[in-house]
């Protein structure tokens, strides 16, 4: 079978140049929608990702994959800075890689092996 | 004469000629349209049993025949037409009741348009559509009368004298016993400095009627044959033929020239030469369902002639685009469709044959137009929303207007007499860009001209993402819009009283695309405003991001599911159909070469994994199947057929739309979900292969344990069959059941599978097994087929990650009962007594089909 030939990533995410992972805390609570009811989320890890360029527009969300889990809920605080927030910390492993991707397409697992951040439960 | 392949003898018997069509008819009118003739037939017309007009000659040059009457027509009155060709006398036609137009139009006769456009300063001929056979149409400039039909059809042609000047306001008007309707006012533009040249179409020799394009609306037109010209006359544009008084012969050269203004010049001519009885093609037909009395063309000859065959013997004689035949086809038949014109006959003769499913065709749902558009954009100004962000609060309305334009009255009719308009909220999805909720207007004006109040959100600050939760600003921004519209039907908007108590809040529609998809899901599920009640939900290429239940119920569900998505790759919308309750019915559309954009105007950007069709294209399927699902749930109308695959929308590419759909109440034979095992069906009846080892039941879901590939994006399980060797799946009723007037419903789908090479369409049989054990079977080719998985290109990423996107997408297969057999028979198989349902798979390459969702329907409704 011929090789399929190659194709440039369709949405071309920016490259990661800084990550903070911080435990928070919320006042007033953040909302979110989760499975049809409003939660109020007052505290939590969230992981600030800071990267060379825009995060292109699309319908798909931008997510941050830390080893199986997936982090899709995501709030821009510049074109460049973004915060992703676990919902359930308990997914979140420690040493787990750390990858930008889109909501529902994680990276294949070369790239995880690769990754330059690994995830480090904070205080 | 015989068929292509020579096995056939084709007897032309002159004795035999097709009914006609008798289009609806109207009180008051003065004339009835037929259609289906052969050209230059002679017309009679019955009324009441007693022949009332005959030996009406026909003209070749338009599909529809406009036969004047004697009277008015009286509502009730009982009509038949025939026609006469050489010494044969087709049979009557179908009996049509004149209708009285008020109760087909309580709100008032559908409103005329001049079309084609635009009217041209000079123009000497218009043409106007929609309006009621029989009605009188007269066409004023600045209120003089300058063309009329003292009874016209739809479409008709009508001379304008004195011709349109600058400056004028045109305006089309119908009149109908006491009733009248205007159209929307149209000014005469100056026609462009250079006309452009006149194109033929190919004229073969013995045409009367030649076709041409680039004709501009209302120009003069200049036929000139062999160099000789013909009197100059004037055309109402494009989609109209040119009818000769003699036919053109072999090699005979036509050239035409156009002008609008005398002094202003002509264009440079058209040239054709006429080409030979030998190069006729043959008339295309779309195949024709068993019972079906007539035969739709795809593309035949305007003003030519067709006879359809059937085992050599002729059933049919009229013209297109639907011949009419003196009986109904019979499942398992071919017929061999002629095309004439003049003394030429094509010589290609194509085998057509009849299906046990191929749903006729009928006029788009998005047709409907009987009102003026009002608009009424409104700026609230910012809100704080729950996230706590500020948003702007701000849309574009359309609704029934008394007349067209900004702040136009409520249609005055409507309200009256039909009372409030239900409301659709149109939402657009994440696009980056101001103007995203001023792309989907087109439909809002298509719902507006059929009575429905529609607001298109702007949404386009929650593209930013800064909120957190741009799916909860959407919610909450698609409820400030309906407060906004509660509060219009208040009438406590200053200055903006058209819709003051015009609004049922009652039967409210929402329609997102893309994470407006996803949005309006979010919203029917929370919604708490006063008078709001959420009836149904459209999502156009969704996401899923897990905000909503994931579940919709409660309100009628349609999914439109673009299978080139560039964007939405998952087509993350069939989680939703899979997981949602009928209530009463849930729809899907999945449409092979349509990308995520071109459904929004705005939208500029082919993102497309492939090749996709152009953008008219996607607008007109999501106009059709929108207009066919709002129009069912929020007015009540007969469109249903449309998304359960009874109708196919004309001017669609319907090919490309594979529809799912459930309706509540059906009974459930096996959808796989009890998790009780392959040899137990839902019914709790026994399941098994008859010979060999049972098919596996399997996820139909990315990332499943237990899935049959990668392929499949549902949200649901099923049953796979792959096997080398023939394939022969029982599953039982339990007690025998009468199918009498039933279908047998089945979702399938050809499963993707990297490696096998594919060419021929996957198949299978479903079968019916009685209390006897006889056993009748259909192909899924004789219901429509399964298409091949829509091919997406595979890529290496970048990231070194196959990018696969192919899917095995399941679409519903319609059995009709009715093909399997009949009640009680004098011996063999009795559809009265059906004890089980078989499935039979023959597939030598091994090739995987994947089934789901088994059914037994009663097409009218709950059981």
């Amino acid at each position: 079978m011929a090789k399929p030939p190659k194709i440039d990533a369709m949405w071309p995410l920016p490259n990661v140049t800084g990550l903070v992972i911080r435990r928070a805390t919320y006042k007033p609570p953040l909302k979110f929608m989760i499975r049809g009811k409003l939660v109020d989320w007052r505290k939590g890890v969230e992981i600030q990702v800071e990267t060379d360029g825009p995060i292109p527009v699309r319908a798909l969300t931008p997510a941050l994959f830390v080893g199986d889990a997936e982090l899709d809920r995501v709030q821009a605080l510049a074109e460049t800075s973004h915060r992703f927030f676990a919902l359930d910390e308990s997914a979140l492993k420690a040493g787990a890689p750390i990858l930008l991707g889109w909501s529902g397409d994680p990276p294949p697992p070369e790239a995880f092996e690769k990754a330059k951040y690994r995830y480090q439960p904070p205080v | 004469m015989s068929d292509t392949r020579g096995k056939t003898e084709l007897v032309d018997d002159p004795g035999v000629v097709s009914p006609v069509g008798l289009e609806p008819a109207w009180r008051c009118g003065k004339a009835v349209a037929i259609t289906g003739h052969i050209p230059f037939a002679r017309i009679d017309i019955e009324r009441d049993g007693v022949v009332w007009v005959s030996n009406v000659r026909t003209e070749p040059s338009g599909a529809r025949a406009l036969i004047e009457l004697p009277e008015r027509l009286g509502a009730g009155q009982r009509l038949r037409a025939r026609q006469r060709f050489g010494d044969a006398v087709s049979a009557w036609s179908a009996a049509q009741v004149v209708r009285d137009s008020r109760e087909d139009y309580p709100a008032g006769l559908p409103q005329p348009r001049i079309s084609p456009g635009p009217v041209y300063r000079c123009g000497a001929m218009s043409g106007v559509e929609n309006i009621l056979t029989g009605s009188e149409m007269v066409i004023s400039a600045n209120g003089n009368v300058v063309g009329r039909q003292p009874y016209a059809d739809s479409p008709t042609a009508t001379r304008i004298s004195p011709q349109y000047e600058i400056g004028q306001e045109v305006i089309a008007w119908a009149t109908l016993c006491d009733e009248q309707v205007m159209s929307r006012d149209y000014f005469p533009e100056p026609p462009p400095a250079t006309l452009p040249q006149i194109e033929f179409y190919p004229v073969h020799e013995g045409a009367r009627t030649v076709s041409m394009r680039n004709i501009l609306p209302g120009a003069r037109v200049r036929l000139s044959r062999n160099g000789v010209a013909l009197p100059e006359r004037p055309h109402p544009g494009p989609g109209w033929g040119f009818g000769l008084a003699e036919p053109v012969t072999r090699g005979e050269t036509l050239s035409a020239t156009q002008r609008l203004c005398a002094g202003d010049g002509s264009s440079e001519p058209g040239l054709t030469t006429v080409l030979p009885c030998s190069t006729l093609p043959g008339a295309g037909a779309w195949p024709p369902q068993r019972g079906d009395t007539s035969v739709r063309l795809h593309t035949f000859v305007p003003g030519g002639r067709v006879q359809v065959y059937a085992d050599g013997v002729k059933i049919g004689d009229g013209s297109g685009p639907v011949v009419q035949l003196t009986r109904a086809v019979r499942g398992g038949e071919t017929l061999r469709v002629v095309q004439k014109v003049g003394d030429c006959t094509s010589s290609q003769i194509l085998p057509l044959d009849v299906h046990c499913v191929s749903p006729p065709f009928a006029e788009s749902p998005a047709a409907l137009d009987l009102f003026p558009v009002g608009e009424m954009d409104y700026d609230n100004g910012d809100i704080l929303l729950t996230t706590g962000f500020n948003h702007r609060v701000a849309g574009v309305i359309r609704y029934p207007g008394q007349w067209d334009g900004v702040d136009a009255p409520f249609h005055e009719r409507l309200g009256a007499l039909v009372g409030r308009a239900p409301l659709a909220v149109f939402v657009h999805g994440r696009w980056g860009h101001p103007e995203s909720y001023l792309g989907y207007r087109y439909i809002q004006e298509q719902l507006a001209r059929m009575g429905i109040v529609s607001v298109s959100v702007d949404c386009n600050a929650a593209d930013n993402l800064r909120s957190g939760d741009d799916m909860l600003d959407r919610s909450e921004l698609i409820f400030a819009a309906i407060r906004h519209m509660l509060a219009l039907d208040r009438g406590e908007v200053a200055g903006h009283e058209a819709l003051k108590g015009k609004i049922d809040f009652s039967r409210t529609c929402l329609f997102g695309h893309s994470r407006g998809g996803e949005a309006v899901l979010l919203a029917a599920e929370t919604v708490n405003l006063p008078r709001v009640k959420i009836a149904g939900v459209i999502s156009l290429a969704p996401v899923d991001t897990s905000r909503t239940s994931g579940s919709p119920r409660g309100f009628a569900f349609m999914t439109l599911l673009p299978a080139a998505d560039g964007d939405v790759v998952n087509n993350e919308g069939a989680k939703f159909y899979d997981r949602a309750e009928p209530s009463p019915f849930k729809s899907q559309v999945y449409i092979h070469s349509a990308n995520h954009n071109f459904f929004n105007r705005t939208w500029w950007r082919d993102e497309g994994l492939v090749s996709v069709m152009d953008r008219e294209s996607h607008e007109a399927i999501l106009s059709a199947y929108c207009c066919a699902f709002f129009r069912a749930v929020q007015l009540g109308h007969d469109t249903l057929g449309f998304l359960d695959g009874r109708l196919r929308p004309l001017g669609v590419q319907t090919t490309n739309c594979h529809l799912s759909f459930r309706m509540a109440r059906q009974v459930v034979v096996d959808d796989h979900e009890a998790g009780d095992g392959i040899e137990v069906n839902t019914l709790g009846q026994p399941a098994r292969r008859l010979d060999g080892d049972n098919p596996g039941e399997y996820s139909f879901m990315q990332g499943f344990e237990g899935r049959y590939n990668d392929s499949f994006y549902h949200f649901t399980r099923g049953m796979v069959i792959s096997d080398k060797k023939k394939v022969t799946w029982r599953t039982a009723l339990g007690r025998a059941r009468s199918l009498d007037g039933k279908e047998i419903w089945i979702r399938a789908a050809d499963v993707y599978e990297k490696r096998k090479r594919r060419g021929s369409l996957a198949r299978f049989e479903l079968g019916l097994e009685d209390s006897a054990g006889n056993v009748r079977w259909v192909s899924s080719d004789g219901v429509g087929g399964l298409p091949l998985p829509f091919p997406l290109p595979v890529y290496l990423r970048a990231d070194g990650r196959l990018f696969d996107k192919n899917k095995t997408m399941l679409k519903t297969l319609r059995f009709p009962a009715a093909c399997f057999g009949t009640v009680r028979p004098r011996r063999g198989f009795d559809l009265a007594s059906v004890r089980a349902i078989l499935i039979r798979v023959d597939q030598p390459d091994g090739r995987a089909i994947a089934f789901d969702d088994l059914e037994i329907v009663s097409p009218r409704g709950a059981q």
